[in-house]
């Protein structure tokens, strides 16, 4: 044992010199990755300075006026760092592997917990000292009241402030402190125009604006700030051009040298204008993506169908001999290193549910064509080889899996997996599509986007819900139901469990929904189940259009807009309803594998068998099962979802079902409707240690299931016998995506 | 009406690799004529249902101990474990679902033909597409043909990929009565001296080897195929006359048959404690694919059967399209 510590802390520290994470193709990449890998996540107070400045400045102003200056301001104060053997340009943060976090909507809680950042468990981050000075007597001081969950907390009581933040059961602390995230801009406009394109979009409308006509008021500062933002974007490209050349002056080698001095004419042609070559199109790429990370606050911002949009660029470059297959995958990898320097700031309390700094970004290749055809290119190939050169945690890559998708493709995509990273991600299109053609319409309603959209543009977004380039904006991992919780109420009356993690342990944490002895059926049992989930959901769903509303006045978010199609002639904030298809925030599923064994323990043991009451269960399990190893035996022996048994099966697909419709029907702040999804990779652990002992025998604390998979240990008939049991669920119902895991160990693998 | 045949199996395995083309769904049948020394697979000796106990995973709650009316099981008091008497145990099963630690399991159940198929159906979804099957292992399938011919003829109809895993030991009409519904048949060569043969395994060689000739004979005729197991046995059957002696054997067969040599592996030993008996071979170490002994083996069968592919392990063998 002594001997693992040991060998783990000797990697550990290995990892932080950057020598063993020294990863790549070439010995540029590798020495990329070294010195992305020798930095500690630390905090970044630029974009929290810039923001104080113009608010304080501009008191009175029109919020989202306001809003677009503070965006301004950070862009052209962003660090303009030049690294040696970077090719592309522009980091989002003055230290490699910041956050330049948003401060308007984590003050409330850092202004206790900041003493706290730099130890706490999960995901501490670096600060010096100077910074923390600032923001402890100068920034956090002015925002603490400002911020979204402050201002939320003026709708609602202390106890449903308290219930949606740390209750456990129906949870929104994510939503509201990640505005701004999943999101696929419209690269293939940007990449193709550059931000000069909405600059004269916008200065064209300002100039067209009527104004006897009374939208003309709103729009009037709209477009103004919108110039503003571009004119800002156009100085941070300057800035950076000089500091390429900078450092070209003092550079020694020549070769070295004539890179610096072309990365400075780069930075004069992109992102402010079209790009000429594939290395241009790579360098707006990257800088689009970091300035949305630097923007908004969540995770989650989506290369979308990176190999369909840059193929051209690359197609051009490759038949007039300027870059190689090798070059342009070493290119690739640069941008990975470069997004995973992007880590997620959360709160203590979100890192302690989704820690590991991950933000999400995700790249998608291979799918269809317009027309149906296969779409794969050399590019597809070139961005799963690249991930198995440079290991990065980011972004997701991700395979669009269908029946024409190349063998070798898929070969490719398999060997990538074996690596065991975790890359890539598998999602079939046709499922997928199907999910967009619901996207934010009600149950059984048809979405806005048309075949053509979907199929030319429609792709995963970081994890996986489904989303169209340029065309949709709206938060997607936003409330957070945990029906592990769900049923411990059904069976406790409404009660959270004693002694686990987070507060009102207990307490009524959804509502008192009667004592086990009124359920003397199973389908009265189920019935309560299902109440309760809905009453989380109904309850979560209060809380995201308040702070919706919010967010559409005054947390508004202008690059996120110019990338939108259409936005600028409507002349409206993303936040406020200017994409195509606005969707979310969305309502996910936590511990569904959970619950399902645990309805189905209780109706074979309570109603099947009658070897126990309901009561006996109650008290099993508020008991932690001390006392009841018995009983626990038995409910750990009853059928289990995830083995091709009906019997649980069956449970499964009505509270999938349940789940989905009641979720669909459920009117958002823009107008859309609500999308179900389940997607929360590692929250299991955080909502597993607020939630007590369930009746499928899992004990207090313990992680509940994870995604939709089966709980753990409990699918113990193989992994087809699993894929069967998941093939019974309706995916249709959730338009925002779901998550599988399944782990096959490596004796099951096969060469072929 | 006659009584329907039932087969009795003491595991299934699914999402297997190594027992033929793609994903396979294994039937392992319960009976075995032979006894070898090293079988990694005792619960497939006899023919009876039999309890068997993963004593590792005891924590002692005594629930078993309460429930058996046989007094099979006590809590050794030392290790705060169960020990148990076999010999009272009637196989009732009744403590297997009691069990919270799921320590206990009773090997060999009885299923018809139908029964059987359902269950290799299931699989076609993931199956269909790239040639994978029912593989039927043992325990020796042969001791129970009738059934597992049936079966077998089931699964033909909706044209699944069949094989056997066998040991040859049976009378020929039992085995073509099989073998006829096969796409590969497996057998094992475990020594090729008769006397040796039967001092490891129990029984001589002589039927095994004419079966296995007749078999190459009549599966080539029919385009399909046979693939000559060779397990290697430090101590028992590693001797270099024996591998020379199979190779120049194989190398007579018609439709040269694929040598596939198998590594010794100690996986079975834990499985024997279970059912409260005790392997003969033990302490010898699991051997690699790369190990030089097994290297030799391959060289020596490539030598000796030229014609021949050789391989080491399950997942190696060479599938033509």
């Amino acid at each position: 044992m002594s001997d693992a510590k040991c060998a783990g802390a000797k990697l550990g520290n290995e990892l932080r010199s950057g020598y063993a994470a020294k990863m790549g193709s070439t010995k540029r990449v590798q020495e990329l990755n070294g010195m992305l890998h020798s930095n500690r996540p630390n905090v970044d107070i630029t974009r929290a300075r810039a923001f104080t400045k113009v608010y304080r400045e501009t008191e009175g102003l029109p919020a989202l006026l306001r809003r677009y200056k503070a965006i301004a301001e950070v862009y052209r104060t962003l660090s303009d760092n030049v690294y040696d053997y970077e090719q592309l340009v522009g980091w989002p943060t003055k230290r490699i592997r910041g956050a330049n976090f948003a401060v308007e909507l984590h003050a409330h809680w850092m202004k206790d917990d900041l003493k706290n950042l730099r130890d706490r468990t999960y995901d501490p981050f670096e600060i010096s000292d100077e910074d923390y000075k600032e923001l402890e007597e100068d920034i956090l001081p002015y925002w603490q009241d400002k911020t979204a969950a402050a201002q939320w907390a003026h709708y609602v009581t202390p106890e449903e402030w308290d219930r949606a933040q740390f209750g456990g059961v129906s949870d929104v602390s994510n939503y509201i402190c990640a505005n701004g995230s999943h999101f696929i801009p419209a690269w293939t406009d940007v990449i193709k125009h550059g931000f000069q394109k909405y600059y004269n979009e916008a200065k064209v409308l300002l100039d067209e604006l009527d104004p006897n006509d009374p939208t003309s008021v709103d729009k009037r500062y709209f477009y103004q700030g919108i110039i503003e933002v571009c004119e800002a974007i156009k100085n941070w490209a300057d800035r950076l051009s000089a500091a390429c050349l900078r450092k070209a002056e003092t550079e020694k080698d020549p070769v070295r040298k004539k890179e610096l001095e072309d990365m400075a004419a780069m930075m004069r042609r992109v992102p402010w204008g079209p790009a000429t070559s594939f290395h241009d199109a790579v360098e707006t790429s990257w800088v689009v993506c970091f300035f949305l990370f630097v923007e908004g606050a969540g995770p989650s911002i989506t290369w979308g169908r990176w190999d369909q949009y840059m193929y051209p660029y690359y197609k051009r470059d490759i038949e007039a001999g300027i870059i190689t297959p090798e070059s342009a995958m070493e290119l690739i990898e640069e941008m990975y290193i470069k997004v995973t320097s992007n880590v997620w700031f959360q709160s203590t309390q979100m890192a302690y549910i989704f820690g590991g700094y991950y933000r999400y970004p995700h790249l998608d290749v291979g799918g269809l064509d317009e027309n149906g055809r296969d779409a794969s290119n050399e590019l597809s190939y070139l961005c799963l080889r690249a991930m198995r050169y440079v290991k990065t945690t980011s972004p997701a890559v991700c395979l669009m899996l269908h029946q024409k998708t190349p063998d070798s493709l898929l070969r490719e995509a398999c060997e990538l997996s074996v690596d065991g990273h975790g890359h890539p991600s598998f999602f079939d299109v046709e499922t997928l599509y199907k999910m967009l053609e619901n996207r934010g319409a009600c149950a059984n309603m048809h979405s806005n986007y048309t075949s053509y959209d979907i199929k030319k543009y429609g792709s995963p977004i970081g994890c996986v819900e489904p989303g169209v380039e340029g065309m949709q904006y709206g938060h997607t991992d936003s409330g957070i139901i945990n029906v592990a919780g769900c049923i411990y109420a059904a069976v406790c009356d409404g009660k959270k469990a004693k002694g686990v993690d987070g507060t009102r342990c207990g307490q009524v944490v959804t509502y008192a929904s009667g004592a086990p002895e009124l359920f003397d059926t199973y389908e009265k049992f189920e019935k309560v189940c299902l109440d309760q989930i809905e009453y989380a959901i109904k309850e979560c769903h209060s809380n995201l259009i308040i702070v919706e509303k919010l967010l559409a006045e005054q947390f508004n978010l202008p690059t996120f807009t110019m990338l939108l199609d259409g936005a600028l002639e409507k002349g409206l904030d993303a936040t406020n309803g200017g994409a195509k298809v606005n969707i979310g925030p969305t309502i996910q599923m936590s511990g569904f594998g959970t619950a399902v064994d645990s309805m189905a323990a209780i109706k074979k043991v309570v109603y099947t068998d009658h070897e126990a009451t309901l009561r006996d269960v109650a008290n099993a399990i508020e008991a932690n099962f001390v006392g009841y190893e018995e009983l626990r035996a038995k409910l750990i022996a009853a059928p289990k979802y995830g083995n091709d048994d009906d019997f649980a099966d069956d449970i499964a697909c009505r509270v999938w079902s349940f789940f989905g419709d009641t979720v669909n029907h459920l009117k958002m702040y823009r107008g859309n409707y609500c999308d179900a999804a389940i997607q929360m990779v590692q929250s299991n652990v955080g909502y597993g240690a607020m939630t007590g002992a369930t009746p499928n025998g899992r004990l207090a604390g313990q992680p509940t299931s994870d995604t939709m998979s089966a709980s753990q240990q409990a699918d113990t008939n193989g992994p087809l016998a699993a894929a069967r049991s998941y093939g019974k669920l309706d995916y249709t119902k959730y338009s925002n995506g779901t998550l599988l895991n399944m782990w096959i160990s490596q004796s099951e693998m096969m060469e072929v | 009406m006659a009584e329907k045949k039932e087969a009795i199996v003491f595991d299934f395995g699914h999402f297997r690799n190594t027992d033929g083309y793609g994903i396979r769904t294994m039937i392992f049948f319960k009976g075995c004529p032979l006894r070898c020394k090293w079988c990694s697979n005792p619960f497939g000796l006899s023919v009876a249902p039999q309890l068997a106990v993963n004593r590792e995973r005891c924590v002692g709650c005594g629930m078993c101990v309460k429930l058996c009316s046989k007094g099979v099981n006590r809590i050794n008091p030392e290790d705060h474990k169960v020990e148990m008497d076999f010999d009272k145990c009637k196989a009732c099963g009744l403590c297997v679902q009691l069990c919270p630690q799921k320590c206990r399991q009773i090997s060999g159940t009885k299923y018809t033909a139908e029964q059987l198929y359902k269950k290799v159906q299931r699989e076609l979804t993931f199956t269909r597409r790239d040639r994978g099957g029912l593989t039927l292992s043992g325990g020796e399938v042969l001791m129970q043909h009738e059934i597992a011919a049936e079966l077998l003829k089931i699964c033909k109809r909706d044209y699944i990929d069949t094989c056997i895993e066998t040991s040859a030991y049976a009378r020929w009409e039992h085995l073509v009565e099989v073998a006829q519904y096969c796409d590969t048949v497996f057998v094992d060569m475990k020594h090729i001296d008769s006397d040796r043969h039967k001092e490891i395994t129990g029984i001589p060689n002589e039927l095994i080897l004419e079966n296995i000739r007749k078999l190459c004979e009549y599966m080539s005729e029919r385009g399909k195929r046979v693939i000559i197991r060779r397990p290697f046995i430090p101590g028992y059957n590693d001797e270099e006359s024996c591998t020379i002696g199979i190779a120049k054997f194989v190398a007579t067969l018609s439709g040269r048959p694929e040598i596939n040599i198998l590594p010794y592996h100690n996986l079975g030993e834990l499985k024997y404690k279970m059912i409260g008996s005790e392997c003969e071979v033990q302490g010898l170490n699991m051997m690699k694919k790369k190990d030089e002994p097994i290297v030799r083996c391959a060289e020596l069968c490539r030598q000796y059967a030229p014609e021949n592919r050789v391989s080491v392990g399950g997942e190696a063998i060479e599938y033509p399209d």
